[in-house]
């Protein structure tokens, strides 16, 4: 089986490449990234090159049977313009250079932040775009449209996965960047080495919205088995979190647990919606992590999952590897 | 020609949304068009500029144009120069020349072949600072009152006209080169609600309304299409969407200036600048040697583009016309409350104020409203300009002078946007009853004369009819009654015209005028239309009255008694067309036992509103009025009855058009108000007692038919009038 999988040097990315290149019926994988230049596996070609190059068309050398996009911009307080060029140009950009391939089989990483301002998400298309107010989820969802287009008139068979918020590996926790959740621990452990005990925190979330968290590695488990597995066609929608995951109220209470055996100093959560918007930008920078990021008020999650679901771990057992990426022991 | 496909992406920089991708074809050329729609962002812009520079056939751009402002020295739009420095590669298409043009063809088209669409009429400009060709508006008649300040600055004044535009850009300039081009998001100041809720206001007193697709999208809350009702837009493009609500909204007409181009007629968004583009890789696939501009005007002629579309809404754009109309006596002026003190003045006072008054020009009086034809729907808003002027003082004042006056209204009605012009009562009948008006008036005129002719024999029939003297003829198939019939002033305008009628429907016929010659003449046009009636002329209508059973008096006698009340036959109908009436209530008070009628009062179709004082209970309305809102009904704007020769078939056929549209006659008057079934049972009884004094036993007052004439044993028409 011949892959071509985009965003392989990123956090998910890399997890997927493990995987494709643990298993013996892939027999190239052609990868495109920005930050490398070859790789030591004969069975993978790099294309050093941006996503929303579209010089792209010229240097796909691979008739893949499959393409996975992981490919896209994560990154806390990055512009509208930057999360619409790496999201939206750049899912254009290779389903423009797929052109000559059509119809191909596309597995397209989106996330459940789609969702955003909806009562709830279903696995299906979108019935209308989050706010632009949210540059990611906004891109993201019309990165989707993107996808849905393509498969509607070029007949891709297409999968969307709409990830959950990935943590660190279910075995040792670690992680890449400090944002989300991670951002919200290392504030509070830092936080609380200089304050008295029983501090209160002021925390502008909704304290019984849900967090759907996923390891990393179960995420790209996921994937690579559908990417491997028969292609059933068409367009279909895969939720990779579980929908009964974390009360952040729960996530918050275990967070200042763990701060609490470290700094032996315990914090009390204050959750308190907080509407004035240079308020809560101000609390968000001390926090780490924007207050949407953490929990969607609006939307007390009825995330419908897939049947996935299953195979990742709830918070529970997730929560001791979680607190060992934060701190490292 | 090339068949490779042709790559354009479109920047929407007024709307947010999904990236559109459509497939069209244009002269054998395929093309694929992606949209993306990121609203106020040059920073995302520049991204998709960058990137896609040199990799794709053209980038056309909507929301952002060339040039701010017309006239001769328009700025160049910060916006624009912004994107010129994006892109080194590939061409960057913007609307401003296309649409230049095809705005100011569709206007020059729509004043020559509509020119009532909008003359006269207030539009509200959205954005005049970016709409071309303003100065052809205000020369097609429009009013321009631009919301630029409210959508820009939040400032809620309109801004009325182009010099005060002009004004405004000037001030406003400095002001935004104080603040980034980014910072301005039009489309998302617009959705502010007391921006909004300025905007909706000043719709509802605009007549229509001028402004881009795109803006218009992002203001079509349910308050603001309600305000659209009835109106005109006027667009650069519609989306099939957009097309729908305003549809829904009962807007009365759009007209839409992109035009019709076979291949794009599936693309949504059909804005100018993708025309361009795709006109000019045409050019380019072609290697045509022409440069831009002249390779679209071939165009236009090898593909017979039209540069406008209208789309009509069941709901019509209401036409306006205007009437004439000016107070038949001194006491009709004294009811304005600048002149109630008059009365109680001295003589030489009063003189003196009257004669000021008569002086001074014609004023916009009133409006008639709601009229609305039951054929076509068509509303028509009637204007009425006072003449304040008495009869006496019209026939006394020069031709010359008269005509000027009347001009004058004719201007004023013209820029208010009247597309035809009525004169009413006097001004019609001094001079030579609109013809010379109408040869300098920038509208068309008529003198209503030949509804009010019509009206005249109709009120007669129905009330001859319905006093139950007269009978069918049994050989004329029921159309002709046994009766005499006289017409004073027969040689008249509106006598003439009766008189043919009348002689229709009667068996015999007395014309009475002053003049013989004319008088000899009226008979011999009167035989020759009907051999079978026996037409008499006199100069003394008092010694044919005893035996007349109808009497139809149509002067202009200002002078004296007319006839004498007293000889007149029991039982018998005048109509009186005159104004002012020749039989006074006095006179009509003396002879209980005739019924005296007034003629020419009709009712119009619809929820008609009189916001003034006509002299006539609301809603009725003089016949010659009513001709001149029944012709706009019908879209009539030419002269129709002018002279004081009416033509039995302009006479004909605007009482066709009456009964087609929904006029009617309305209740008919005498002096003591609205005809009742009571008042015609008194005059009959009056009129038989007065006709059998002795009360001669064994004649039954209900069994009389004809009181004078050899009875044929017929019935009377059964009466069937008003109840009490």
């Amino acid at each position: 089986m011949r892959i071509f999988l985009t965003g392989a040097s990123g956090f998910l990315g890399k997890w997927v490449l493990k995987g494709l290149l643990d298993s013996p019926t892939v027999t190239a994988v052609q990868v495109l990234t920005r930050t490398k230049s070859s790789h030591p596996d004969p069975r993978v070609s790099v294309i050093q090159k941006d996503i929303a190059d579209p010089s792209l068309i010229n240097d796909i050398t691979l008739r893949p049977d499959a393409v996975i996009h992981l490919a896209g911009l994560y990154r806390f307080g990055s512009r509208f313009s930057e999360n619409y060029r790496a999201n939206v140009l750049g899912t254009q950009n290779l389903l423009e250079a797929l052109r000559a391939h059509a119809p191909m089989r596309i597995l397209h990483a989106s996330t459940y932040a789609v969702g955003i301002g909806s009562a709830e998400l279903a696995n299906s298309r979108l019935p209308e775009l989050p706010s632009r107010d949210h540059a990611y989820a906004h891109t993201k969802a019309l990165a989707e449209r993107l996808m849905e287009q393509a498969g509607d008139q070029l007949r891709h068979s297409v999968e969307i996965f709409r990830l959950g918020i990935l943590v660190g590996d279910s075995v040792s926790g670690s992680h890449e960047k400090s944002d989300g959740p991670y951002g919200l621990a290392e504030r509070l452990l830092q936080f609380a080495k200089h304050v008295p005990e029983h501090m209160p925190v002021l925390l502008p979330v909704d304290p019984e919205a849900l967090l759907p968290l996923v390891a990393v590695d179960e995420a790209a488990r996921v994937i690579v088995a559908s990417a491997l597995a028969a292609d059933p066609g068409g367009l279909r929608y895969r939720a990779v979190y579980r929908a009964d995951s974390v009360r952040v109220a729960e996530l918050v209470e275990d967070l200042l647990d763990e701060v609490a055996r470290r700094s032996g100093r315990r914090l009390s959560p204050m959750f308190r919606p907080v509407s004035h918007p240079g308020a809560l930008r101000v609390l968000e920078g001390i926090l780490g992590a924007k207050a949407e990021d953490l929990a969607y008020a609006q939307w007390r999650a009825r995330l419908e999952s897939g049947e996935d679901e299953s195979s990742l771990t709830h918070w529970a057992s997730l929560s001791p590897v979680f607190f060992k990426g934060v701190t490292g022991a | 020609m090339s068949r490779l496909q042709r790559r354009i992406i479109l920047i929407d920089f007024l709307r947010t949304g999904d990236v559109l991708e459509h497939l069209i074809t244009f002269s054998g050329i395929e093309f694929r068009i992606t949209v993306h729609r990121i609203g106020w962002d040059f920073e995302t812009a520049a991204e998709i500029l960058k990137s896609q520079d040199g990799f794709v056939d053209g980038f056309a751009i909507s929301g952002i144009q060339k040039r701010v402002g017309s006239g001769s020295k328009p700025l160049q739009h910060p916006g624009y120069l912004k994107l010129l420095r994006m892109v080194q590669r590939t061409p960057l298409y913007l609307a401003d020349d296309l649409r230049d043009l095809f705005t100011e063809w569709a206007l020059q088209k729509i004043s020559r072949s509509e020119p009532h669409l909008l003359a006269g009429r207030k539009l509200l400009f959205q954005c005049a600072s970016v709409t071309p060709a303003l100065e052809r508006f205000e020369q097609a008649g429009v009013m321009i009152e631009a919301a630029d300040a409210l959508i820009l600055g939040g400032v809620p004044l309109p801004i009325r006209g182009r010099e005060e535009l002009g004004r405004f850009l000037k001030i406003a300039r400095p002001l935004h080169q104080l603040r980034s081009i980014e910072a301005l998001k039009p489309e998302q100041k617009m959705l502010s609600p007391s921006r909004l809720k300025a905007l909706i206001g000043w719709l509802e007193g605009a007549d229509g309304l001028v402004t881009f697709g795109s803006l218009l999208d992002r203001v079509m809350t349910p308050e603001f299409l309600s305000a659209l009702a009835s109106k005109l837009v006027i667009v650069d493009y519609l989306t099939p969407e957009t097309r729908r609500r305003l549809e829904e909204a009962n807007v009365g007409q759009v007209l839409e200036l992109v035009p019709e181009l076979p291949g794009l007629e599936s693309l949504p968004i059909r804005h100018f600048s993708i025309i361009t583009a795709v006109l000019d890789q045409c050019r380019l696939a072609e290697a045509s040697p022409l440069p831009f501009d002249e390779y679209v005007l071939q165009a236009i002629q090898a593909k017979q583009l039209e540069p406008a579309r209208f789309s009509r809404t069941h709901r019509k754009l209401p036409v306006r016309c205007a009437f004439v109309i000016h107070p038949l006596t001194e006491g009709d002026l004294f009811k304005h409350p600048a002149l109630s003190w008059l009365p109680g003045s001295p003589e030489l006072v009063r003189r003196a104020a009257l004669g000021a008054v008569a002086r001074s020009p014609g004023f916009h009086y009133g409006s008639i409203r709601g009229a609305v034809s039951q054929a076509n729907g068509q509303e028509v808003i009637c204007d009425l300009y006072g003449l304040p002027m008495t009869p006496r003082q019209i026939m006394a004042l020069p031709e010359e002078q008269l005509y000027e006056r009347l001009l004058d209204i004719a201007h004023k009605a013209q820029k208010r946007g009247a597309a035809i012009l009525g004169l009413g009562a006097y001004t019609k009948v001094a001079g030579d009853a609109g013809v010379t008006v109408a040869r300098h008036s920038p509208i068309p005129v008529t003198n209503g004369n030949s509804y009010s002719a019509s009206t005249t024999l109709w009120a007669a029939r129905i009330m001859s009819e319905k006093m139950g003297f007269v009978s069918l003829d049994p050989s004329q198939r029921g159309i002709r009654t046994r009766q005499k019939a006289m017409v004073i002033g027969a040689t008249g305008s509106i006598g003439r015209v009766s008189a043919l009628l009348v002689s229709l429907v009667t068996d015999e016929l007395v014309l009475v005028a002053q003049r013989a010659d004319k008088l000899l003449e009226l008979r011999e046009e009167v035989m020759r239309l009907n051999p079978v009636v026996t037409v008499k002329i006199t100069t003394r209508a008092d010694d044919e009255l005893s035996d007349t059973d109808l009497i139809v008096t149509a002067t202009s006698n200002t002078r004296g008694q007319l006839l004498d009340i007293l000889k007149v036959k029991p039982g018998a109908v005048i109509c009186d067309c005159s104004r002012p009436l020749d039989v006074t209530a006095e006179m009509s008070r003396l002879r209980p036992d005739v019924m005296v009628i007034q003629s020419g009062e009709v009712e119009l179709p619809g929820d008609v509103q009189i916001d003034c004082d006509i002299g006539l209970p609301k809603p009725s309305v003089y016949a010659c009025l009513a001709e001149t809102i029944l012709l706009a009904m019908e879209g009539r704007f030419e002269n129709f009855s002018l002279s004081k020769t009416l033509s039995m078939d302009r006479v004909k056929e605007i009482y066709q058009m009456g009964l087609k549209h929904g006029a009617h006659l309305s209740e008919i008057q005498t002096h003591e108000g609205v005809v009742t079934d009571a008042m015609i049972q008194r005059c009959r009884e009056l009129a038989i007692a007065r006709l059998n004094p002795a009360g001669v036993g064994g004649v039954d007052p209900d069994s009389l038919t004809r009181l004078t004439r050899s009875d044929d044993g017929r019935k009377p028409v059964p009466y069937a009038g008003r109840q009490d």
